[in-house]
C-alpha cells in the first residue's frame, strides 16, 4: 500500500524531441498531478448481422495532465523554463537572477516548447511512470491573502514507458507567502488588491500523422498566445474603475520577496511584469451588506516597446536552468 | 549503507536528510547506486599514502 504523499514528480529537459532524458531531473514539490495515458477506443462500424457493437481497436494515445504546486523558488524556475524556454541569467556571487520571457520561436518542428520528460514515482508501488515528449501548454500563478503562492501547469504530449524508479531529491528552501507580495499598477503601489491570478496560455494541441505510431508526432500551436489576469479588489475608490471605463493600458507588477536570505541583503525574489495590462471586466456591484469588493478580469497586451506581454524574474541560488 | 560524495546543489533526500555539495553522506545501497547512476553523487575519492621509509617498530633502539 502506498500513499499520494509518497509520490514524486520530476521533470527533465530533453535535448531533442523523441528521446527521453533519464537524468538532470528537477524534482518538484507538488499539491496534485494528473498525468496518465489516455487511449481512445475505435469501435468498428461495419454491420455484421448482429445487434452488438463491433470490434474495438486501440486508437489515439495521448497524455495530458496538470501539475499544481505551492511554488518553490527553485522548482518554479524549472516550470517557467518548460513554458517559456531558457532564461537569461545574471550571477552575483551565489545569487542568480533568471529572466524569463515567452518564446519567440518554437523549439523545433515537432514541439512548440522544450520537450520534457516527466518522471512519476508512485511511492512504493514498483515501476515509475515516464511520460516524454511532453510540452508545457499553459501556466497559472495565483496569490491570495493568507495563502502561499500557487502555480499550476498543463502539459500535453503522448509517449510513455515504465521504468525503474529513479532516486528522488528535492530542492531545499521555503515557498513564497502572501505577505511578501506587493502589487503596483502604472508604477504606483496598489494596496487594494486582495487576490490576483495570471494565466499564460500557449494554445497548443497534439498533432497526429501517419507515421506508424499511435502517439502524437508533434505538439504545436493551434492559436495565439494569451495572458489573462484576474483578481479581487476592495472597492474604496473609483480610480481603477475609471481605468476600466477608459480602457487604458498600464504596467502591472507583482513583486514577491522570498523568506530565504541567499546572501547578505539579497533574498529570493519573484517579479511578474505585465508591461501593458487592461481591464476586460470590472463590475462594481453590491452583492450583499458587507464591504464592497470587485472581481475583475483583464489581460496582458503585447508591448512593442518591451517586445513581450510578460516578463518573469526569479532570483535564487540555482546557477542555471 | 554506502557512503557517497554528493555532487549536486543542496538537496533534501526523503527519509535521509539534507545533502550539500561535496558532503559525504551515507545512503542505503540501492539509493546510493541510483544517485551515482544519475550523476548526482559519486563514490568518495580514495586517498592513498606511500610508505617510503621503514618505520621503527619499537623495542630495542
Amino acid at each position: 500500500m502506498s500513499y499520494g504523499m509518497k509520490t514524486s514528480i520530476g521533470i527533465s529537459f530533453q535535448n531533442s524531441y523523441g528521446t527521453a532524458l533519464a537524468n538532470s531531473i528537477y524534482w518538484i514539490p507538488f499539491l496534485s498531478e494528473g498525468f496518465a495515458v489516455s487511449k481512445e477506443p475505435i469501435v468498428a462500424e461495419n454491420m455484421t448481422g448482429t445487434f452488438d457493437e463491433g470490434a474495438t481497436y486501440e486508437g489515439l494515445n495521448s497524455v495530458e495532465g496538470t501539475l499544481e504546486v505551492e511554488a518553490h523558488p527553485i522548482a518554479l524556475g524549472a516550470m517557467l523554463k518548460a513554458l517559456m524556454g531558457s532564461p537569461t541569467t545574471v550571477a552575483s556571487g551565489a545569487y542568480y537572477t533568471h529572466t524569463f520571457k515567452p518564446r519567440t520561436a518554437d523549439f523545433d518542428d515537432f514541439a512548440a516548447g522544450i520537450p520534457v520528460t516527466i518522471s512519476k514515482v508512485l511511492g512504493d508501488t514498483g515501476s515509475a511512470h515516464r511520460f516524454y515528449d511532453m510540452v508545457a501548454s499553459k501556466m497559472s500563478l495565483s496569490v491570495a491573502n493568507g495563502e502561499l503562492l500557487k502555480a499550476s501547469m498543463d502539459f500535453m504530449g503522448g509517449k510513455y514507458s515504465q521504468i525503474a524508479a529513479p532516486a528522488v531529491s528535492y530542492p531545499s528552501g521555503k515557498s513564497f507567502t502572501w505577505d511578501v507580495a506587493s502589487v503596483s499598477i502604472a508604477g504606483v503601489a496598489n494596496a487594494d488588491i486582495s487576490e490576483i491570478n495570471m494565466e499564460l496560455d500557449e494554445s497548443l494541441e497534439n498533432k497526429y500523422t501517419l507515421n506508424a505510431s499511435k502517439t502524437p508526432s508533434r505538439t504545436k500551436r493551434s492559436g495565439r498566445r494569451t495572458l489573462s489576469v484576474g483578481g479581487t479588489l476592495i472597492f474604496d475608490t473609483q480610480n481603477e474603475y475609471q481605468k476600466f471605463l477608459d480602457q487604458s493600458e498600464r504596467s502591472l507588477v507583482v513583486h514577491m520577496v522570498g523568506l530565504a536570505n541567499v546572501q547578505s541583503g539579497y533574498n529570493e525574489l519573484l517579479t511578474i511584469t505585465v508591461p501593458l495590462f487592461r481591464y476586460v471586466e470590472f463590475k462594481p456591484v453590491a452583492g450583499g451588506a458587507g464591504k464592497l469588493e470587485v472581481g475583475f478580469s483583464g489581460k496582458g497586451v503585447y508591448s512593442t516597446t518591451s517586445a513581450t506581454m510578460l516578463q518573469i524574474t526569479l532570483a535564487n541560488t540555482q546557477a542555471a536552468y | 549503507m554506502k557512503q557517497v560524495e554528493w555532487l549536486s546543489p543542496e538537496r533534501i533526500i526523503p527519509s535521509c536528510g539534507v545533502a550539500t555539495t561535496g558532503q559525504l553522506i551515507s545512503l542505503p545501497d540501492d539509493l546510493a547506486d541510483k544517485f551515482i547512476a544519475q550523476g548526482e553523487a559519486r563514490m568518495p575519492v580514495q586517498t592513498t599514502t606511500t610508505r617510503t621509509k621503514a618505520e621503527p617498530k619499537g623495542g630495542n633502539v
